[in-house]
């Protein structure tokens, strides 16, 4: 996938985007948050440590020389367990700032926590963000695993059926080698 | 009644009789003590969610008590209304508490899900190994209990355990044993494996009659009780592993988890109630403590020893907080909810960072001191007051965390410094008494095996602070730690540097100085003081280098790697980072060969004049190399399995090995380390393993030659030598070495600090000729 090409849709108010790819989709959400911060505040929740600050400043740079007033327009916060993710999107404010939400299966796929559990746990928060985005435009970044499982798309399925915008991306294969005619 | 001073061996859960305890008496007797043990866990929720719960458990009352009650939540900073869940049975407390918790998935828990040695050591002050006093009635319930030695003490009494120590002949996974060896008492014996009803019903009388506290095996959790439980079960001879007659032995599964970026693999294990069972094998860090360090562990942590065995250092730190807690009346979360804070992203530049490390200068330093500070971290955590509920997001000016804008509240100590102290004193104690403890003492190595116990407890509690599973981490916490240590670094570097020092390199909880005339202990004490005068954290002096060398990376020798040096002391001790001699995954054949030459040159007032001596040492290994007169073992490469074997792209050397041993149907988990042999043709690898036995003709002897004299280079490439020139001269056979530059010839003023390093117009000179 060229990360440069993919240019995402800012989300709305009311509405659910959801983008469904590889991590190689990474630098082109920093370029969607680079977008929304340069518009307001911004709030992202990070459930898979994958924010990547210097694509982001990046992204404000080629718009921007205030890069540091933009950046701070971003409020991050970062879940490490799925009852983290559950608290922090509890917390949320529904006051209309747009919500980013990175790689939010990730602390559901932990083997540590019983499945049920973690089904309840994803479907108390698929509530508190159908709740927020009532006033919030919402977007999500799911991460496409190179080999998924059952489980994987047990806990995704919920998250399509929520969403009102669905982007499904890949990492498209390499073309064959063409050896030189001449 | 019955009255005695004697160690607190195990405690467990009993159906019928509540809590079971087993105890070594002074006089050599063992005592078995019941005494009931109510449990209370915690629910937490709102009003009507707290009723409801109420109602559901009210019908329970002779195995449940209710009391609404307040506990302090660390994470909110205050006290809160909870349920206080009382069973009156410890034994029933597990199923309970998961039953309400799948009923009321909306209610938060603590206090639930805790070690029952840490309520017991919590409620009495008794902890597994303790020494106390004793008191119970002639129907043998325990009425009182007094410590007599707390955790902390330096010299405990030492505990008159009766070990039996098992071991098969040969590693199981390796090839199949024929003898099961019992050591104990002082004897020794050997049964066939191949005779099983003799061997139970010998075994079987040799732990009657000596009655053993703990069972010391090898494999004893993954091949040899499991086998040992089977053939009893076959031939219905019980072989009473237990002391406790009506249960039978806990399994545990196995299982691999990540931990530190590494993936780590544990095997099964096997539990027993009454006496002990540690699995040398299968046991954590057991060739680093032993048995010393693993009483130690099981004593501060107040985990039963034959889970304190096994238990990782996090596991520990995690149950010295809890303990700690349990003390104090806070409430231990079940699953812990709170979550890093909002903050801006430009925050993050500066928040998320972690040690201070800088580039040090490639080459030889001589008379170079390493100075460090005393178990950094945890001193900060204790000294600076860092805690999840210390933190403050609107800091007054006085106490502003370095760089990150956050407060800590001093006013009063938090927990986990409150649980970090004693074990922080006990460590920088033990240090004082190594320093002062003669090698020929015999509490020496006991002392060291303790003080490295507490040194990996020390090690992992920062990680801990932000580790997602900790009950009492907190991710601004564990910055603050950084943040302060990366200051307390900076100033260390500025405070030398006023002081006439040159700082070679910094590596986030030391640093490297130079002084020209500042080149004995003593000289270095005044930029101690000046630097814990500074900083208010304790520093030592680890000790002067004769000379000590930064080496580059093994891609680019220019480029410098923050930790991989070797260097030798005053006294004559070596000290090797992030080289092959330290190398888990290195071949004993190349780590001793490198670790030879680092000790032939340490010899020698000049390193320089070792050279000949090095190259004619590489050129003998070689030769014994090709000759195969280097044993099969020390050949062997051990290589850790990072994943699961489907999702390898490119299969490396270790894979292959476990394809190997796949297709003779042994399976081998991430996390476990695989040995292994480089030899010719395809696959390139021979599993250790595989029953057929390696045929020696096959050694890959070129690639083993390549590994040892990219060792070899590591060491002296410093001294002139570096992989490519010590090929030539070891390979051409070659055996006079003449260094034809003296000091004063060295070219560059950037390289003069390297003595012995050939000149390069010299050098191209010689190139052509063998020495």
């Amino acid at each position: 996938m060229n990360q440069q090409i993919v240019t995402f849709p800012i989300p709305k108010p009311g509405k659910i985007s959801l983008v469904n790819a590889p991590r190689a989709v990474v630098p082109s959400l920093m370029n969607m948050l680079a977008i929304l911060a340069l518009r307001g505040q911004v709030i992202v929740i990070d459930g898979g440590n994958c924010f990547d600050g210097y694509a982001l400043a990046r992204a404000l740079r080629a718009e921007t020389h205030q890069v540091q007033i933009a950046l701070k327009q971003v409020l991050l916060s970062r879940a490490f367990t799925c009852y983290q993710m559950v608290a922090m999107l509890a917390e949320l404010p529904a006051n209309g700032t747009p919500i980013v939400i990175l790689d939010m299966l990730s602390t559901f796929l932990d083997e540590n926590v019983h499945l049920a559990q973690r089904l309840r746990l994803l479907d108390s928060s698929l509530n508190l963000v159908r709740r927020i985005s009532t006033q919030s435009p919402v977007a999500i970044w799911t991460r496409a695993r190179s080999s998924p499982t059952g489980e994987d798309q047990q806990l995704l399925t919920p998250l399509l059926e929520m969403a009102h915008d669905i982007w499904e991306l890949e990492t498209p294969t390499r073309p064959a080698h063409q050896l030189p005619l001449f | 009644m019955l009255e005695f001073k004697g160690w607190l061996l195990d405690l467990f859960e009993d159906p019928r009789e509540g809590l079971v305890l087993y105890f070594i008496d002074s006089d050599g007797s063992r005592h078995r003590l019941t005494r009931p043990f109510p449990v209370t866990f915690y629910a937490l929720g709102s009003d009507a969610q707290l009723r409801k719960l109420w109602q559901y458990l009210e019908d329970r009352p002779h195995e449940i008590k209710l009391k609404r009650t307040q506990r302090m939540d660390v994470f909110k900073r205050q006290r809160v209304t909870v349920l206080g869940v009382t069973v009156q049975n410890p034994y029933e407390v597990s199923k309970i508490f998961h039953q309400i918790a799948a009923q009321f998935p909306n209610l938060e828990f603590a206090d639930a899900d805790l070690a029952i040695s840490l309520r017991f050591a919590a409620e009495t002050g008794a902890f597994p190994l303790a020494y106390c006093h004793v008191q119970a009635d002639e129907a043998l319930h325990l009425q009182d209990i007094q410590i007599l030695e707390d955790a902390w003490t330096l010299k405990a009494a030492p505990i008159p355990l009766r070990i039996m120590s098992l071991a098969p002949d040969v590693a199981p996974h390796h090839a199949r044993p024929h003898y099961l060896i019992v050591s104990t008492g002082g004897e020794e014996y050997r049964f066939a494996l191949s005779a099983w009803r003799p061997l139970l019903v010998n075994l079987r009388a040799l732990i009657a009659r000596h009655d053993p506290d703990l069972l010391l095996t090898d494999w004893g959790d993954t091949w040899l009780l499991p086998q040992l439980l089977e053939q009893s079960e076959k031939y219905h001879i019980p072989l009473g592993l237990n002391r406790e007659a009506s249960r039978s032995v806990c399994w545990r599964e196995e299982r691999t988890y990540f931990s530190y970026g590494r993936i780590v693999y544990r095997g099964q294990q096997i539990h027993l109630f009454g006496r002990c069972h540690i699995d040398r094998q299968n046991a954590v860090l057991w060739n680093d403590y032993e048995l010393d360090g693993t009483i130690e562990i099981s004593r501060v942590t107040a985990l039963p020893l034959q889970t304190a065995a096994r238990v990782s250092p996090g596991t520990g730190i995690s149950s010295i907080e809890m303990h700690t807690a349990l003390r104090e009346g806070i409430l231990v979360p079940w699953q812990k909810q709170q979550a890093e804070m909002l903050k801006p992203a430009a925050d993050l530049f500066s928040a998320d960072q972690g040690g201070l490390v800088y580039q040090p200068r490639i080459g030889v330093h001589k008379n170079v001191a390493e100075i460090d500070f005393v178990s950094l971290y945890p001193a900060i955590m204790v000294y600076f007051n860092i805690s999840p509920e210390t933190i403050l997001t609107n800091p007054d000016a006085d106490n502003i965390v370095p760089a990150l804008g956050l407060g800590i509240d001093t006013s009063q100590e938090g927990l986990i410094p409150k649980a970090l102290r004693p074990l922080l004193e006990k460590r920088i104690e033990f240090k004082k008494h190594l320093a002062n403890t003669p090698s020929w003492d015999p509490f020496r190595k006991n002392f060291k095996r303790r003080a490295s116990a507490l040194k990996w407890l020390l090690v992992t509690c920062f990680g801990y602070l932000g580790y997602k599973n900790a009950r009492f981490g907190r991710i601004e916490a564990h910055q603050a730690v950084t943040a302060y240590g990366r200051e307390a670094l900076l100033r260390a570097k500025e405070t030398a540097e006023d002081m006439g020092f040159e700082v070679i390199q910094l590596y986030v909880d030391g640093l490297w100085v130079q002084h020209p005339d500042k080149t004995r202990p003593e000289d270095i004490e005044p930029l101690l003081l000046e630097i814990q005068e500074r900083t208010g954290l304790p520093i030592s002096l680890d000790g002067i280098y004769r000379w000590v060398i930064f080496v580059g990376s093994r891609q680019n020798k220019d480029r410098p790697v923050a930790n991989r040096y070797f260097g030798v002391f005053q006294d004559g001790t070596i000290k090797v980072r992030g080289i092959d001699a330290r190398r888990r995954d290195s071949t004993p054949f190349v780590s001793q060969s490198q670790m030879h030459l680092l000790e032939l040159l340490a010899s020698y007032d000049s390193p320089e004049d070792a050279l000949p001596e090095a190259i004619r040492y590489l050129q003998e290994r070689l030769r014994a190399l090709r000759q195969g007169e280097i044993k099969l073992p020390d050949l062997l490469v051990r290589q850790q399995l990072g994943r699961k074997l489907e999702a390898y792209r490119t299969l490396s050397p270790a894979a292959l090995a476990v394809l190997q041993l796949k297709a003779v149907g042994k399976e081998m988990r991430p996390g476990q380390r695989v040995p292994f042999l480089f030899t010719l043709g395809k696959p390139g690898v021979f599993a250790w393993d595989l029953p057929q036995k390696p045929n020696p003709s096959a050694i890959d002897v070129a690639r083993y030659q390549r590994l040892l004299l990219r060792a070899a280079g590591i060491v002296l490439e410093s001294w002139g030598l570096d992989e490519e020139k010590l090929s030539e001269k070891v390979l051409s056979g070659a055996t006079q070495l003449q260094l034809p530059v003296t000091r004063q010839q060295h070219p560059g003023e950037h390289r003069c600090n390297i003595p012995g390093i050939i000149h390069p117009t010299v050098n191209r000179s010689l190139e052509g000729h063998p020495y």
